[in-house]
């Protein structure tokens, strides 16, 4: 572990007030991300997996400031992002860079791809000609696999797979320390996936660039993540190193993610843990586990009355659980 | 659990079809043959494009006409010709005997009515039930699909269930008319992996007790490795590889069939970590009028110039196992 890590995240909550009715009245309150805390290490990526609807990309994009989170703070190489003006904001995006979702709708599709790919070089004035940035953008293409002659394409020219390289191609353009890549492969075929993903691990050995791996997607965040966390409705429930995790999984809600993975040839499954489902995510918390409802193992009376608090149960293994 | 002509259930021959578009044809579908036996699990895997759902479609009469037409090829239904029957014909055998369960669970249902009027429709409509037992028979249904409470939440509408059990209701309409063949159109890819498998599961679990045949429809090997009874393996257009389960997962013929195995089981949780995801390069193909040769050739490591000009035939290598590819050596 280095001193000080990359990218610090304390305490970060983001609420959405829920309006209802003629006059929208605030009748409630969503907390999509509740009191969540993490590090991320200079050249490492750290995996984030949930379900749809458990905040994760929201807790992305508060960390990026696409977002203005509730409370909670941002550090970025120790600097608070929120206490930031808008000139070292501006700064510091060329170091936060990111990768979104969909292929399809985060390029724009009237500029081709080398303009897309330079636009991050000139609002940062990191070209000093048109030449150099022809150069620069030549280069990048060829880093993400693609070749000069695609750059004056347009992005209806491309697959799936290649619009995902010009986003990645878009990202590194700054020379970003840290990408967060919001489940960036899961808008793609199983065959190309692999493709992207190989190609996200070479870029961060080559340029040591860190990852914040946003995903659903347990196998892919297994083979890149150094360290992986859970998140359920808005709270992060277990963190640990990716091999811990996936061979100790503690939090019963990692459990049951885990159970539903097929295992081995047959593609049989392990001990299948049945989880209820809940009927939508909850609007507002309650004092105690979030996952008191589906959990097998929920005691009555103390899971659903006190909130687990996080608790190392080994090196560098934070659970949530009173149980665990 | 290969099946003759005279006793298969579905048969498709050499069924072709195309997408006129701004840009010239598309050939969605090009050329597939396909045959299932009553009551038999049959996965159709592939990438997108590569016309699995728009094939699937083309049983219930669903295709678009135009932009869509099927240009070639029959659909033998129990021995008749889908593709020539009338209209009203038609209707006798889509909804009643094949059904169809799609991808999108929260978009499929009428959110102004309520899931026991839904359940119900299709029984007072085309069956005559009277509504009072239709809905009866909707409790059943929906108690048969694993949604607890049937009969309360008969009267709840579609928002007031997540899309897990959006799905099971999906499937509780398509069973309500005991079809003979279920198609269901990737029904899991919308939903989180812990309810994936209940619906898993519960797909397999109703095939076997309803002795009805089902055509699942994923590009997930591990799904096929725990439905279905035969594989079919389709790329741009066609079926390039077809057999048992077993024999396909075990001892895959076409390179295309071993390379999105090896893409699955690179991704195991519970193998060894790998440096690198196995991956099949290149990129899917586009669906304009194919060239001569493979479709796969352009991707295939094992290519041969021959490859590349004439499209292969269609091999038998094991008891109802075929691949169309020219080479002879058993991939490993």
């Amino acid at each position: 572990m280095t001193s000080s890590p990359l990218l610090s995240v304390r305490h970060l909550v983001k609420r959405f007030s829920l309006r209802r009715g003629l006059l929208r009245r605030p009748c409630a309150d969503l907390h999509a991300v509740d009191d969540v805390s993490f590090d991320v290490d200079a050249g490492t990526t750290w995996g984030l997996v949930g379900e749809s609807g458990c905040g994760k990309t929201t807790l992305a994009r508060c960390v990026l400031r696409l977002l203005e989170p509730t409370s909670g703070q941002v550090l970025f190489d120790g600097r608070n992002i929120g206490a930031l003006g808008p000139t070292a904001r501006s700064a510091l995006a060329r170091d936060m860079q990111v990768i979104f979702q969909d292929p399809y709708g985060s390029l724009n599709p009237r500029m081709t791809a080398a303009e897309i790919v330079a636009e991050g070089l000139v609002i940062h004035g990191l070209a000093r000609s048109a030449a150099a940035q022809a150069r620069r953008v030549g280069e990048l293409l060829e880093l993400v696999g693609l070749s000069a002659e695609h750059a004056c394409r347009f992005p209806h020219e491309f697959s799936g797979g290649q619009r995902q390289r010009i986003g990645i191609a878009r990202a590194l353009a700054t020379q970003p320390r840290l990408i967060v890549c919001d489940e960036p492969v899961s808008a793609l075929d199983v065959s190309v996936q692999a493709q992207i993903v190989n190609l996200l691990q070479d870029l961060q050995e080559e340029l040591g660039v860190a990852y914040v791996f946003v995903s659903h997607d347990l196998p892919i965040v297994r083979h890149v993540s150094h360290r992986v966390a859970v998140m359920y409705l808005g709270r992060i429930v277990e963190s640990a190193t990716t091999a811990d995790l996936f061979s100790h999984p503690r939090h019963p809600y990692t459990q049951a993610l885990l159970a539903a993975l097929p295992s081995g040839e047959g593609g049989a499954r392990r001990s299948p843990v049945v989880l209820e489902e809940t009927p939508a995510a909850g609007a507002a918390t309650n004092q105690g586990c979030s996952f008191f409802q589906r959990c097998p193992r929920a005691v009555t009376g103390l899971c659903d009355a006190r909130l687990p608090p996080c608790r190392h149960v080994g090196p560098g293994h934070q659970v949530a659980c009173h149980l665990a | 659990m290969s099946c003759s002509a005279d006793t298969a259930l579905l048969d498709i021959r050499g069924l072709k079809i195309h997408f006129r578009t701004e840009h010239g044809w598309l050939h969605a579908v090009d050329g597939v043959d396909l045959r299932m036996a009553p009551g038999e699990a049959l996965c159709i895997v592939g990438e997108s494009g590569s016309g699995k759902s728009v094939m699937a479609m083309s049983l219930s009469g669903l295709v678009r006409t135009p932009p869509g037409r099927v240009v070639g090829g029959r659909i033998l239904w129990r021995g008749t010709d889908l593709l020539s029957l009338a209209p009203a014909e038609l209707g006798q055998v889509r909804g009643r005997e094949i059904s169809m369960v799609f991808q999108e669970p929260m978009t499929a249902l009428n959110p102004i009515y309520t899931i026991g009027e839904q359940i119900a429709e299709g029984l007072r409509l085309c069956d005559h039930v009277p509504r009072t037992q239709a809905l009866a028979r909707a409790a059943d249904l929906l108690d048969k699909v694993g949604i607890p409470g049937a009969s309360r939440r008969l009267h709840d509408y579609p928002h007031q269930f997540s899309g897990g059990m959006r799905q099971r209701v999906m499937i509780a309409i398509a069973l309500a008319r005991q079809p003979r063949l279920l198609i269901a159109d990737e029904p899991t890819s919308a939903l989180d992996v812990t309810v994936r498998a209940q619906i898993i599961d519960l797909l397999r679990k109703l095939q076997a007790d309803m002795g009805m045949a089902l055509m699942l429809i994923t590009h997930a090997m591990d799904v096929v490795a725990q439905v279905a009874q035969r594989v079919a393996v389709m790329y741009a257009g066609r079926v390039v590889e077809a057999g048992p389960a077993s024999a396909v997962l075990a001892h895959p013929q076409h390179p295309y069939t071993a390379a999105l195995l090896r893409v699955a089981r690179g991704r195991h949780v519970d193998a060894p970590p790998l440096r690198r995801l196995p991956v099949i390069p290149g990129i899917v193909p586009s669906l304009d009028p194919p060239k001569p040769g493979c479709a796969f050739a352009p991707r295939c490591g094992l290519a041969q110039p021959a490859c590349h000009h004439a499209a292969p035939a269609w091999r038998e290598v094991g008891r109802g196992h075929q691949v169309a590819c020219i080479l002879e050596e058993p991939l490993q």
